[in-house]
């Protein structure tokens, strides 16, 4: 990677005195292993039930040089829908980042949406975070970056409450002030 | 690290676009004025045209210009924005600073300031995306994309070091020193679209730029003749006739390297899944001892009937040299190791390398009513530029104009006028180049003193 990022950020540095702009798709560092959905299945009880559900913490690798640099902005796009196949009641998702593996899930999370399952089921609920969320924060000055994605999951007293929490969109946007190398 | 990479970055943009280093093609703002067109029988003309060794200097002939002394307005210009006491602070020079922009300090290195910037290049200052995904890698340049060579690039030249001898009758005999250097960058395609179509990097692809580059120096002992066999209307009192002139070399190669072979990279799979692997795969040619040797020519002919003078000389033709004992070693990254490994491919052979045919070609007109109209294409090894210019004098004053085509094939343009006083000129001279990093030309305006 330091190779590579080397070799293409040779021309960033033609770029004169603009910006450099990562713009990472979470996403598709999720999708290979599944980590992009979260199962709930949350058995049938005559009362409101919660549960969570969290991936196992994915890394990201980014160029080299991102750890040195200035980071001007960082934006996050995000968006899932809770895939629900039986049962009513409400779902959430969180999303983490963090330097290291082992706090990802510290609180706060950067950026969550909820959404409310009811009426005829099976059915597909938008949770839609806010469409652009900015941020300032050092987590995202480094080069290995790791994201959490925290589902949680209420059931309504009645049947159980069975379907998956899928993220449809995650992207981020990084801008540095070329300070790459 | 920032130092570094910066560093291959500077290299890569300075041999980037096709550009000669001869950028500042003169001093002379008259020469500026006409759009390169040197109309004296200088240094120039003898370098590439044996023959005008036997045509006198018209530097020489009086009323003709002797020397020029140029005002460095440009000069003053900078130093005022780069102050010499903070040049260590100066993020013009400074990589560490956030405001600096290997752009604008290749732009400098391409085009000195020695004269002021009418108008200035604009430096590409714009934004680059990088679209990073697991299986994905976009890079979008911007207006940066000029900057990636759509051919072959590189530098080269021919340059003839020395020339000391003495002659008698027209012959001349002599040493010759010589240093040839061209270095030549391809991109591959896919790396060349990866670069400018904002398409995603493949995984298991390698990228790489096709590097050939030649250096050679030595000395060749020659024997030349330059006469005048026809004289023409005017008789022994004027330069008219026809001059004939050539040179037989004997080249004695001091020293030669040549490297050959792809540098770049290979993707994995997926591709930022793993770190791309380096690809280095190149031969070395070096001499293991001195003395290459082979011959070859210069030839050239001048033609001067009265306002109208005509030349064309053209030097190292059929000039190859065969290096008798050469090493071929072999350098290829490996992967496994993760380091470069070298290996002698064959320890002492022969080998041949060419010296590039240079020319130059020039024409002039003296018209009598002040006016003078020439011309000039010369190749110095890396492309061929095309000079044409017209100076008019009427009393003290001069107004000249020209036009070129550089070595990208742009074409320039130059105006200007003067002012003569006794023995003592003042002239200026605006051209536009395309030196600077950029697609837009910019105007440079020279300013000089000629002494008569």
């Amino acid at each position: 990677m330091k190779a590579l990022a080397a070799a293409l950020l040779v021309f960033a540095a033609a770029c004169g005195a603009g910006r450099a702009i990562f713009n990472v798709d979470v996403v598709s560092f999720l999708q290979p292993s599944g980590k992009d959905t979260l199962g709930y299945n949350v058995p049938a009880a005559p009362i409101s039930v919660s549960a969570d559900s969290f991936i196992t913490p994915q890394k990201i690798s980014l160029p080299s040089g991102l750890g040195k640099s200035t980071v001007d902005s960082v934006t996050v796009t995000a968006a899932a829908v809770a895939e629900n196949a039986s049962g009513t009641g409400s779902a959430t998702f969180e999303v983490f980042f963090s330097r290291d593996s082992a706090t990802v899930y510290s609180p706060p999370s950067y950026i969550s949406a909820s959404g409310t399952i009811s009426g005829t089921q099976p059915s597909t609920v938008p949770l839609l975070a806010p469409s652009t969320v900015s941020l300032m924060d050092s987590v995202f000055n480094t080069n290995t970056l790791w994201v959490g994605i925290h589902a949680k999951v209420t059931k309504n007293a009645g049947p159980a409450l069975i379907g998956r929490v899928r993220v449809t969109t995650l992207l981020l946007r990084i801008v540095l002030q070329d300070k790459v190398f | 690290m920032r130092t570094g990479v910066v560093a291959v970055a500077l290299a890569l943009l300075v041999l980037a676009p096709l550009r000669p280093a001869r950028a500042q093609f003169s001093f002379d703002a008259r020469r500026i004025g006409m759009g390169g067109v040197s109309l004296s029988r200088d240094g120039n003309a003898r370098r590439y045209n044996p023959a005008y060794r036997a045509v006198k200097n018209k530097n020489k002939i009086s009323g003709n210009p002797k020397f020029s002394i140029p005002v460095p307005l440009g000069l003053i210009q900078f130093f005022k924005d780069h102050p010499i006491g903070q040049l260590r602070h100066d993020p013009m020079f400074s990589p560490e600073s956030t405001a600096f922009n290997p752009v604008a300090l290749m732009d400098v290195i391409f085009n000195p300031p020695i004269f002021y910037e009418v108008r200035k290049a604009p430096t590409p200052i714009n934004d680059v995306e990088f679209t990073i995904g697991r299986n994905q890698l976009i890079v979008d340049l911007g207006a940066s994309k000029v900057l990636v060579p759509e051919q072959d690039f590189g530098l080269g030249t021919t340059s003839r070091l020395l020339d000391a001898g003495f002659g008698f009758a027209g012959f001349h005999v002599g040493v010759m020193g010589f240093l040839q250097y061209d270095v030549a960058f391809t991109l591959d395609s896919t790396l060349r679209s990866f670069l400018t179509s904002d398409s995603s990097a493949r995984p298991n692809t390698p990228y790489f730029l096709n590097t050939d580059g030649t250096a050679q120096a030595g000395f060749a002992p020659t024997v030349s003749y330059a006469g005048r066999l026809l004289r023409g209307a005017g008789g022994d009192d004027t330069d008219d006739g026809f001059y004939l002139g050539g040179a037989l070399h004997y080249y004695m190669g001091a020293t030669y390297a040549r490297a050959v072979g792809p540098a770049g990279f290979t993707t994995g799979n997926p591709v930022l899944a793993s770190t791309p692997a380096p690809l280095l795969n190149g031969n070395l040619y070096t001499s293991n001892k001195p003395f290459g040797h082979g011959v070859g020519g210069d030839v050239g002919l001048v033609w001067i009937s009265g306002p109208f003078e005509v030349g064309l000389g053209a030097n190292d033709i059929g000039a190859k040299l065969t290096w008798d004992h050469t090493k071929i070693q072999r350098f290829v990254f490996d992967t496994a190791l993760n380091k470069i490994l070298d290996s002698v491919v064959v320890a002492d052979t022969t080998s041949k390398t060419t010296l590039p045919i240079t020319y130059l070609a020039n024409a002039a007109l003296h018209m009598g009513t002040g006016t003078i109209v020439g011309g000039d294409v010369v190749n110095t090894g890396r492309g061929t530029i095309i000079h044409v210019g017209v100076e008019q004098r009427t009393g003290p004053f001069a107004v000249r104009g020209g036009v070129s085509r550089d070595q990208r094939r742009k074409m320039q343009f130059g105006f200007g006028g003067g002012l003569k006083f006794g023995s003592i000129g003042l002239d200026v001279g605006f051209w536009t180049h395309s030196n600077s990093l950029s697609t837009q030309r910019a105007i440079t305006m020279a300013t000089s003193i000629t002494i008569y």
